[in-house]
């Protein structure tokens, strides 16, 4: 058997789009466990290292940027990566999340040569644009160990196996933290001193996953493994590196998913009707918006083209933290996709009302009532059901401008004195009352500058 | 119209209360209220401070008692107390609430508010609660005439329903309504920091907070024409008609000491009498001196006048308990150093060595009480508190609180994440943040870690940080200052559960015990104290004649000791050992006791700051004359040589230099402990200053004192406690310097305590030729023992300073050793087979008597096999062939306990690389005065004192002796990595040698070294 194991090192970073060749010092950030977990030559440059924490890093350089590290981001990169490689090999284990494993030796007889298996792959790889760490073994197991002392060479033969796995230190094998350090306390340091030790011996002192894992590493047993399939549908979330509050920002991401989508669609000789792009943000609801073709489509330059045009018109709530593409409709390419009416109907309805109702009245005659959200009795983007109970008389028509009173309110409960928000740009103090105009109309009001204000009606 | 505020939440109200008692009170008085009541959450933590701040400054307020309680979600009260009944009542009520809950908890049983007999009842009715008329009926039945109803104007939507609440209970069952504003702070102005202290108890931010925070300031307290105009007249006078019947004071607690000190048919001060004059017969065996037993006599009238009989003879009982136990104490303070002290048997100073006059301490005019700390061995101080619980029981003794408070980093980060700040950047400020570094404020070095100090937010985290500095957080246990009373505690003060289990202490802390003038007994633990004694059991167990410490101290002072003591051999003994401590020795060149009590108390603040140390030491030393401004002055300063030292000298300058009444002295004397919190110490440097140099002191010399009265705060150093100590400092010494290894034995088995390391500790015995042999299997004891090698004491190393080793795990090892010994590992693990402890020993390398190296022995351990019955143990091959090298060998030494006795790091390090260009430890007298010197060691410790304007001092420690390296702040500054990381540290510096041989590396350049040895983790003591 042949392996070959790829270790993709700096997948966040590489998805963050301006991070890649930055001059600035980048950096992926595991916050939990204080870690700096990749980098960029800058940053390596400014003598920053994986594992050191963040206080030091920045000390080290100025403006240092920092990407959050998410596991899941990986894990779904590593699938796309895994979905392509697909095109040339098809027995690929998924080692999440951010390595996976190749079994060369059966494409031999394909490529004609191992190394010409390897050549491709590279190619493709090359394409893809990733860095990576690689090394080949008899096993995943002695290809992963190899790989992470980051030996990076393609071994075909036993005796270099061997001779590379030997001298390996102990911290490349995948023990835990207790079994690595029981064996270095023995003296044990090197994988070769591990290896030389009888299995009796071991046994007596390990448990039976351990000496499988051992087993495995020498090449003496072959673990089955799960081999990755390709999914049925496209569908792609990303999270974005940071918050984007611009669409212009976002086009990169969409580009990339789009071309994955492509490669997704060719692959399978299909094509999609329509691309339901989600935005999600952090605190308000998502934005999901439908792009949709006359005919099928499979290219990602023209979905790019429509795409681009949607967002050009959109003006976000919020910085946009995710993205989420999902291919619908999709059809094999028979040349018979010309329903162009079919799936108008879907939950989108609500969102559509508002549009036509805003596109027919403006948008300044839309609004949604909202809570507010601290004492401050202002309209504001959180909403909070309990205020309810935090004030009896709140007027059911809030002015978005207080309006000038003429003449002198009746006044029938108040003062209700607010001071607060001395946090926020926008300190407040004010005492509001219900008040009464000479048509009986009951207000909300309150006295700024010796004039008197209307902020809202009682219905 | 006037008005009392009846409901008055402080700062005692946890992450409530956003004023202090004292701020509050203040403010009242300010708006001619005629009465506030502090009343904290099941808690009368704040009344003392509110109560002392009146008397203080004569503030024209009635204060009344009274805690607010919340019993569930429907019923929240205050009570009241009119009188002391309802005082105690409360107390209890208190005390039961707390200590059926947690730490810091309360929970309120329906049952305590029905057993209320006493006090009054403020109910805070709810305006939306189905409850309420349940609770106006069951008030009605239960507390009819003592239920007063609140009416509360927050100016907010409620305003009018909780009026309407508050009238309809007055009609229909008849309860009187009094107006209040529930305040929880003095002044508009803490409005914002009210928020942060709410975003801090539910662990948010403000915003976050939403409408949940107060919507306005009018939970202050308002002034009384705001009130008319808010409140009917008539609820405003109901609450003067209350406050009127509030008559208690805290004047009227009078402390009753226990009464079982004294047998039944004897009077208090007989007793006494009767265990002074068998002292004086144990104490003074030739007969006394008229001039003592004058000044016995003297103090007994004392004694009899202020009624302090019980307080002497409580200690007296609780050190005869002691001594039975042979349990080692030694007591300090003003009074314990009486000449009746020394016949109880309290301490061990010898009047007739020592000027210390009890009178001047116990002052009929200042009404102060005595001072008498007992330090006892600090591994069986246990045993006293234990004694004490068990004589009077646990109603009637409890500790003393200590009020924890907002620190910086509490306060900055707690702020900070209340505004919204992100933790990572406040935790990565904090950690930038040179605090030491005097001369740049934290605000300014905020700039410097990434804060944009002009911002809004930037500017309120410095003023939040600023106002909540100093806020009580929680209560927690006094270190051993024990209240005990005649009757109930709970009668006296509230109680509540401590963090450690069985354990109870007083809402009060030391200083409200103070000012209400009770009493507590200070049951403190010291290391020495228990090293002593076991060193007095190591020699005890060789010799006939018994050592003691009256033994040692009654042959004098001895010339070879105090030749060890000028050279500063001091590594180990008590207070003389520190650095600066030693760095003094030599100057100093203490020759007998009482240099010692001076020497003790001049490397401190106080003598520093006030510039006190060079001018003594010349005086000592004959180069300067000895001068005193006034007779007056010369009465106060002839034992220092005409320089203040101590800090009974400097209040007593006070009085006699600058005209300070004996209330006066008092005063300062009490700012002085806690300028630092308070800063009341400045209200009287005008008075100092301008008193003596109207009686025609010089100003420069007033200001100086002045200076030294500041550096007193917080660390002051009273003759009688320096006096105390310098007994046990010399008794060390003696010990040191005649029996070392016994002496150091007993350290290390006493160990943590003290200032030095193991590590450093052994270092210290191998350069006086003591051998040591390193822990073994089949030799060591738990603790480590004298035995002899090569007819030579010697140390062998016990199990205790295996990390990582239970004791538990030790002590079946040794009891069930083999006669012979064990033979194997597996013999071991029959016995006793716990991994980790093993595991432990292996490291410690305790097994290479019989398994070969550490590898080979933690090989072994592994096997699990051979525990299972049918191997047999014993005839295992090794079946691992590694072993550690040098370097290796010594970072596992360094790892399981701390310390290599095979090699240094220095030495290792000087095999492997080219170190030619460094001067070690014991090279350095060889080089001349001022020459630039590289050096190289471990860095054992790192002190920034505070009076030492900003310089750090270093210890390196090489292969050959300890080199100190004073880094000053601008060094430090520009090279902050290798000042705070570095384990292994080179100096490029100037040696400086003063004349009297004191020698110093004065460092320029440092650069750490610790990837020299990467892994290696020397651990230095940083920053005491």
């Amino acid at each position: 058997m042949l392996w070959l194991h790829l270790h993709f090192y700096q997948l966040s970073l590489e998805h963050c789009a301006q991070a890649s060749n930055s001059d600035d010092a980048w950096v992926v950030y595991h916050t939990p466990s204080n870690e700096i977990k990749q980098l960029n030559e800058s940053a390596k440059k400014a003598g920053i290292d994986v594992g050191m924490g963040l206080a030091e890093a920045a000390a080290l350089t100025a403006p240092l940027r920092i990407i959050d590290y998410c596991e899941q981001t990986e894990r779904q990169l590593l699938n796309h990566l895994a979905c392509c490689l697909y095109q040339c090999a098809a027995e690929i284990t998924l080692i999440p999340p951010h390595s996976l494993a190749i079994r060369i030796d059966t494409l031999v007889r394909y490529y004609e040569g191992a190394n010409n298996v390897w050549f491709s792959l590279k190619s493709l790889l090359n394409e893809l644009a990733h860095k990576y760490h690689f090394a080949s073994a008899w096993t995943p197991e002695a290809a992963e160990a190899l790989a992470r002392a980051q030996i990076n060479t393609f071994y075909t033969h036993k005796d270099d196996i061997k001779k590379a796995l030997y001298h390996l230190p102990l911290g490349c094998l995948l023990l835990s933290a207790k079994q690595r350090h029981a064996l270095l306390r023995s003296g044990i340091k090197q994988v070769g001193q591990l290896f030389e030790l009888s299995g009796t011996e071991l046994g007596k002192r390990f448990d039976n996953a351990l000496l499988q894992y051992l087993y495995a590493c020498r090449g003496e047993t072959y673990p089955q493994r799960i081999f990755y399939h390709p999914p049925e549908q496209f569908d792609d979330r990303i999270s974005l590196p940071f918050e984007i509050e611009n669409t212009q920002h976002l086009l990169p991401y969409v580009t990339k998913a789009l071309q994955r989508m492509e490669t997704f669609l060719r692959l399978r000789n299909i094509t999609t009707q329509a691309i339901q792009l989600t935005l999600f943000y952090r605190e308000a609801n998502a934005t999901e918006l439908i792009i949709r073709k006359s005919t099928p489509y499979f290219s990602h330059s023209e979905w790019l083209q429509l795409i681009t045009l949607k967002l050009s018109n959109l003006v976000l709530s919020a910085p946009v933290i995710s993205v989420q593409f999902h291919a619908h409709g999709l059809e094999e390419i028979t040349g018979q996709n010309e329903d162009f009416f079919n799936n108008r109907r879907h939950i989108f309805a609500r969102q559509q009302l508002a549009g036509k109702l805003a596109a027919r009245l403006g948008e300044n005659s839309i609004s949604t009532p909202k809570w507010p959200h601290d004492h401050r009795l202002h309209p504001d983007t959180k909403t909070l059901t309990h205020l309810a109970h935090d004030y009896q008389d709140l007027p059911g028509l809030r002015l978005k401008q207080p309006k000038l009173l003429s003449g002198a309110p009746k006044i029938e409960f108040g003062p209700v004195r607010v001071e607060t928000a001395w946090w926020s740009d926008t300190k407040h103090k004010r005492d509001y009352y219900i008040a009464k105009n000479h048509h009986g109309q009951r207000m909300q009001v309150f006295r700024e500058n010796n004039q008197w204000f209307i902020s809202g009606w009682y219905l | 119209m006037a008005f009392s505020e009846l409901i008055c939440q402080s700062n005692f109200s946890f992450l409530l209360g956003a004023s202090s008692p004292e701020e509050l009170v203040t403010t009242a008085a300010f708006l001619n209220y005629r009465a506030i009541a502090i009343t904290d959450e099941c808690s009368v933590a704040g009344i003392v401070r509110a109560y002392s701040e009146i008397k203080r400054h004569n503030l024209p307020i009635q204060l009344i008692t009274g805690s607010y309680f919340s019993l569930d979600d429907s019923f929240q009260c205050v009570l009241l107390c009119p009188t002391k009944q309802a005082y105690a009542e409360l107390c209890r009520i208190i005390t039961n609430a707390r200590r059926r809950s947690p730490k810091g908890e309360y929970h309120l049983a329906e049952w305590d508010l029905k057993s209320i007999k006493h006090c009054f009842i403020i109910w805070l009715p709810q305006y939306q609660n189905s409850q309420t008329t349940h609770w106006a009926k069951w008030l009605f039945t239960y507390h009819k005439n003592r239920t007063w109803i609140a009416a509360t104007r927050f100016l907010d939507s409620w305003d009018n329903k909780r009026f309407a609440v508050a009238d309809r209970l007055h009609v229909e069952f008849g309860f009187p309504v009094i107006a209040t504003s529930h305040a929880l702070f003095h002044h508009p102005d803490r409005l914002p920091l009210q928020h942060v202290l709410h975003a801090i108890r539910e662990n948010t931010t403000v915003e976050n907070l939403g409408t949940r925070v107060l919507a306005n300031a009018e939970r202050s307290l308002r002034n009384i024409s705001k009130l008319e105009k808010l409140f009917p007249p008539q609820w405003l006078t109901n609450t003067l008609i209350l406050a009127k019947q509030c008559q208690f004071t805290l004047d009227e607690l009078r402390y009753q000491y226990p009464a079982e000190v004294v047998p039944k048919d004897m009077k208090p001060i007989d007793y006494l009498r009767q265990c002074v004059e068998k002292g004086i017969r144990k104490r003074f065996p030739n007969g006394i001196r008229q001039s003592i037993r004058a000044i016995i006599e003297k103090e007994m009238q004392l004694i009899e006048d202020q009624g302090y009989e019980y307080f002497f003879l409580t200690i007296y009982d609780i050190v005869q308990y002691a001594k039975e136990k042979h349990i080692l104490y030694q007591g300090r303070g003003s009074a314990a150093n009486s000449v009746v002290c020394y016949c109880l048997e309290i301490t061990a100073v010898d009047p007739r060595q020592i000027n210390v006059l009890f009178e001047r301490f116990i002052s009929k005019e200042r009404n102060e009480p005595p001072d008498i700390d007992v330090d006892f061995e600090h591994s069986r101080r246990e045993e006293i508190i234990q004694y004490i619980y068990q004589k009077y029981g646990r109603e009637r003794t409890a500790l003393a609180a200590t009020v924890i408070t907002f620190r910086f980093k509490s306060a900055f980060r707690e702020v900070g994440k209340a505004l919204g700040l992100a933790e990572s950047q406040l935790s990565y400020t904090l950690k930038n943040i040179n605090r030491r570094d005097k001369t740049v404020p934290w605000k300014a070095q905020l700039t410097s870690c990434g804060m944009d100090v002009t911002s809004k937010k930037v500017r309120q985290l410095i003023a939040l940080v600023e106002d909540i500095l100093g806020f009580p957080r929680h209560l927690s246990q006094h270190v051993g200052g024990f209240v005990i009373s005649s009757g109930p505690l709970y009668e006296l003060v509230a109680v509540e559960n401590a963090a450690m289990d069985e354990r109870t202490v007083i809402q009060w802390d030391k200083d409200d015990l103070e000012t209400l003038g009770l009493l507590k007994v200070d049951i403190l633990a010291l290391g020495m104290l228990t090293a002593i004694r076991k060193t007095f059991d190591l020699l005890n167990r060789q010799y006939s004649v018994p050592v003691s410490i009256p033994f040692i101290t009654a042959l004098g002072d001895d010339p070879q000791v105090y030749d060890m003591i000028c050279k500063a051999d001091t590594v180990g003994v008590f207070q003389i050992e520190s650095r600066a401590q030693m760095t003094m020795l030599p100057r100093l060149k203490p020759r007998c006791y009482y240099d010692l009590v001076v020497q003790i108390a001049i490397v401190r603040p106080g003598p520093i700051q006030g510039e006190m140390v060079h001018p003594y030491l010349l005086r000592r030393h004959g180069k300067e004359k000895i001068s005193y401004p006034s007779e007056a002055v010369r009465s106060v300063l002839s034992r220092t040589m005409g320089v203040p030292i101590f800090q009974e000298q400097v209040i007593q300058l006070a009085m006699v230099a600058a005209g300070f009444s004996g209330g006066e002295a008092d005063a300062l004397r009490r700012a002085m402990a806690n300028w630092k919190k308070s800063g009341r110490i400045f209200e009287f440097k005008e008075k100092l200053i301008n008193g003596m140099t109207e009686k025609g002191y010089a100003r420069h010399f007033a200001e100086q004192l002045f200076e030294q009265i500041k550096g007193f705060g917080g660390y002051g150093f009273p003759e009688s406690h320096s006096a105390s100590f310098a007994v046990l400092s010399y008794v060390s010494c003696w010990l040191k310097f005649y029996f070392p290894a016994e002496f150091f034995i007993a350290l290390l088995n006493s160990w943590p305590m003290g200032f030095y390391t193991p590590s450093q500790l052994i270092q210290d015995a191998k350069r006086h030729n003591i051998p040591i042999l390193p822990v073994c299997i089949n030799h060591s004891k738990y603790d480590h023992t004298l035995v002899y090698c090569k007819g030579e004491k010697a140390i062998q190393l016990g199990f205790r300073i295996v990390n990582g080793l239970s004791y538990t795990a030790a002590t079946q090892v040794i009891q069930q050793r083999p006669t012979h010994g064990y033979q194997s590992i597996q013999e071991v693990r029959q016995i006793y087979n716990h991994e980790r402890d093993l595991s432990a020993l292996a490291s410690a390398d305790a097994f290479a008597s019989i398994a070969g190296n550490r590898y080979q022995a933690r090989w072994a351990m592994m096997d699990s096999q051979v525990s299972l019955p049918l191997f047999s143990p014993g005839n295992e091959q090794l079946s691992l062939s590694l072993a550690p090298d040098e370097k290796d060998t010594l970072i596992e030494d360094y790892a399981s306990t701390s310390l290599s006795l095979r090699t240094h790091p220095i030495s290792l390090l000087l095999k492997h690389k080219n170190l030619d260009k460094f001067t070690f430890a014991n090279a350095l007298e060889q080089k001349s005065n001022k020459s630039v010197v590289h050096i190289l060691g471990c860095v054992t410790c790192r002190q920034a004192p505070g009076t030492a304007s900003g310089a750090t001092f270093f210890t390196l420690e090489d292969h050959t002796g300890n080199i100190n390296v004073v880094v000053w702040q601008a060094t430090a500054r520009h090279q902050q990595q290798a000042y705070l990381k570095s384990h292994i540290l080179q100096v490029d510096g100037i040696l400086e040698r003063s004349p009297e041989g004191v020698t110093h590396i004065i460092a320029g350049k440092l650069t750490d070294r610790s990837h020299w040895l990467a892994e290696l983790a020397v651990t230095s003591r940083d920053f005491h």
